[in-house]
């Protein structure tokens, strides 16, 4: 994998670094080091990353132009001229900060106004366009990509990312972190770019010096991050302890219990599909619907379970279903009730 | 023939609504309850004829003749309003319109007559809405409420109300029926009207569609046939599918026809372009396709339930040699064999587990996860009795 991003002529602000193990290709400028300049296209669906670099910029202007006059412009529901109106020369000539959110839900006359807007490129003026995703406007995206400085805002899509972000989090301020602590900071904190990003901020500022995975666990310890799939895979493996401990988690960190239950039921049907199954995975695959690694997964599990157990556990969950999506008043508890149910039927 | 002629084995039900046709003085709210399959929109429908009847004698109203019979079973009446909905609920909008409608003075009839065809599909917010209109509509106004039950409604509808109960008809009367009305011979209206359980609708599209009853067969043989875990699981699948398949089908070709139409009444062509203002209305259509096809997808597995729900009284039936007649006579021997690998607790427990499936679906419980967890209870040998 190239170490150099690649990136526009204007990569050259960029502080030079190498990226580390099983970082993407960037599309763009680095957030950390973005600069002002009359047009910047903040371009990625991370929400987190795109208010960091506005934030950067923000400062950046506010520190040498103190009257700073910040406009946010909804360009889905843009008026003719609205653009030009913010944009245009002010009696006492504040700098201007504009930022049209978002690209992809324009309308049709933010679209002409903007393309307008480039040929005439006003001064004392900071454009910031963001693009979450789409091919909307692609004339205007196409003159962007050229003409703008553009910021990569992709979101982090597997731990190796969240890895990366965290190392270049602290490279970037110029700090230290081991290499365990920042694989315990992600497990602990990273089901979101902002979790992590606050995690690290607030690591930083507490600690002094280098930091641990002592540290991180200090801070986060006994926090795991637990998905409702996570907590399927422990309940049917029987591991009813460590099921429990992360269906609580998930449940304090935002899982609906609904969720849990679809999670369970998708598992139990493999499961159950497999308990007896007799011929090819792959047709049983296919009739399923389930890409066939899915049931390559359970078929292990599948080993352990008797098919009246696994009857028990699909009766279970389909009560806990309905429990959960209004028939009882706890839903909380009849998830978790079911998933103890289910850890406690493995065995043939 | 009279508009009551197709109300088999109701004879108790048509008299008192012949009655009150032809008193002159109806009460002003009525409910028709009775199992589905019982006929009560039908009834009702019959009763807006008979009180809306140009005959001038009294006794003879509801001739099925006249105009206004005729323009009522047609649906076309302009003061009979018929209201049913293929959703899961009633949208409060809708109820309020009819409220409206209510204070309108009947067109060229005696009265204005609102059939509402499935009340309990009414949420409780939407019937407190009607509770005022209903308690005192303007004189020349009736409502007619159909539910399968007076619990299905709210207690403060049903006080306000003259209730009609109708009974589920008796086997001879469908069968009769059928023949008489539908031109089915004799054997295969035994048949339909016994296994569709006297339900006249269920009835004739059994009789008239060989793949409805290759389907039905499919279905209430899936108990039968179970051995394994890993076939359970793709019965259930296999069957919602097949239901969703359908529901989707029925869907995308009448919302194809409602789109067409909607161009038309918008002047767009067939080909061009949806301007985006006009977007929204589109969407609002799409919305309303996918809910009638997640109310028709839980309606058939209804139905498919209750077809199984048969089999497990059969099986009982021989169990406890109660003598009584089975619904599905054509399986006996295959049932007879069943019958001896069950407890009557275990055929019990098999009832229960349906009626659990039943319900679960008007819970929200994913169709496949509801049929997964019943399919799964027929497995032979299992532990629960």
């Amino acid at each position: 994998m190239a170490s150099q991003r690649t990136g526009s002529s204007r990569t050259g602000t960029q502080r030079g670094g190498s990226a580390g193990r099983g970082a993407k290709k960037a599309d763009g400028l680095d957030f950390r080091s973005v600069e002002p300049a009359p047009l910047i296209l903040l371009k990625g669906n991370e929400d987190y990353l795109a208010s960091r670099a506005l934030d950067r910029i923000k400062q950046a202007l506010r520190a040498e132009h103190p009257d700073l006059e910040f406009t946010r412009l909804d360009v889905s529901a843009a008026a003719p001229g609205e653009l030009f109106t913010v944009t245009s020369p002010s009696l006492f000539g504040e700098a201007r900060l504009v930022l049209a959110e978002d690209l992809a839900a324009m309308n049709d006359t933010f679209l002409t106004d903007a393309l307008a807007y480039l040929e005439e490129k006003p001064e004392d003026v900071t454009l910031v366009l963001r693009h979450s995703s789409g091919n909307r406007g692609k004339k205007l995206l196409d003159v962007l990509a050229k003409r703008a400085v553009v910021v990569d805002c992709a979101g982090a899509r597997n731990d190796n990312e969240k890895l990366d972000f965290v190392r270049r989090e602290f490279r970037a301020a110029g700090r230290e972190i081991h290499a365990d602590g920042a694989r315990a900071l992600v497990a602990a904190a990273g089901s979101t770019l902002s979790d992590l990003g606050g995690a690290c901020q607030q690591l930083m500022a507490d600690v002094a010096g280098d930091i641990t995975e002592e540290h991180v666990d200090r801070y986060h310890g006994g926090r795991v991050e637990a998905t409702a799939f996570k907590v399927a895979d422990a309940a049917f493996e029987g591991r009813r302890e460590a099921a429990t401990r992360l269906y609580r988690h998930a449940m304090a960190t935002g899982v609906s219990p609904i969720a849990v239950t679809a999670a369970l039921a998708r598992k139990g049907r493999h499961i159950a599909a497999l308990v007896d199954h007799r011929g090819s995975p792959a047709a049983l695959a296919a009739t399923l619907g389930a890409p066939p690694w899915q049931l390559q997964q359970v078929a292990e599990t599948a080993r352990r379970w008797h098919p009246l157990r696994a009857a028990e556990a699909i009766e279970a969950i389909a009560r806990a279903d309905a429990e959960a999506k209004g028939a009882s008043r706890t839903p909380e508890y009849a998830v978790e009730r079911a998933i103890t149910a289910i850890a406690s039927s493995v065995g043939r | 023939m009279s508009v009551f002629t197709e109300l088999v084995g109701q004879d108790a039900v048509v008299e008192q609504l012949r009655r009150a046709a032809g008193s002159g003085t109806p009460a002003h709210a009525w409910l028709f309850t009775g199992p589905p399959g019982s006929g009560r929109s039908n009834a009702a429908r019959a009763f807006a004829a008979a009180l809306n009847c140009e005959q001038d004698e009294p006794a003879a109203r509801g001739c099925g003749e006249c105009r206004t019979c005729r323009l009522v079973a047609a649906e076309s009446h302009p003061s009979v309003k018929l209201v049913s909905t293929e959703n899961v609920t009633y949208k409060i909008d809708d109820v309020r319109e009819l409220i409206t409608t209510a204070q309108e003075k009947p067109q060229g009839a005696r009265w204005r007559v609102i059939v509402v065809e499935d009340a309990d599909r009414m949420t409780e917010r939407a019937t407190n809405v009607l509770l005022k209109a209903i308690e005192e509509p303007p004189p020349h106004t009736l409502w007619v409420l159909c539910a399968p039950s007076p619990a299905d409604v709210l207690v403060t509808i049903r006080s306000r109300c003259r209730l009609v109960s109708l009974r589920i008809p008796p086997t001879a009367a469908v069968a009769q029926l059928l023949i008489t009305r539908d031109g089915l011979n004799e054997q295969q209206a035994q048949f339909a009207a016994r296994v569709s359980q006297n339900h006249i609708g269920v009835a004739r599209r059994l009789a008239r569609d060989p793949e409805a009853r290759r389907r039905r067969e499919q279905v209430i043989t899936l108990p039968l046939r179970l051995t394994s875990s890993s076939a359970a699981i793709k019965a259930a699948g296999s069957l919602v599918e097949m239901t969703q398949a359908d529901a989707a089908s029925t869907a995308e070709a009448r919302l194809e026809v409602e789109q067409a139409s909607l161009r038309r009444s918008l002047g767009l062509d067939p080909e061009e372009k949806i301007p985006p203002k006009l977007r929204s209305q589109f969407k609002k259509l799409e919305e309303e396709n996918t809910r009638r096809a997640k109310r028709a997808v839980a309606d058939s597995l209804d139905r498919a339930l209750i077809d199984l729900t048969a089999v497990f009284r059969d099986v009982l039936s021989l169990k406890l040699g109660t003598g009584a007649e089975l619904i599905n006579e054509h399986l006996r021997e295959e049932l007879h064999r069943y019958a001896e690998s069950l407890s009557a607790e275990q055929t019990l427990a098999g009832l229960d587990a349906i009626n659990a499936a039943r319900t679960r679906i008007t819970q929200n419980v994913p169709p496949l996860l509801a049929m997964e967890a019943l399919m799964m209870q027929f497995l032979p040998g299992r532990s629960r009795a």
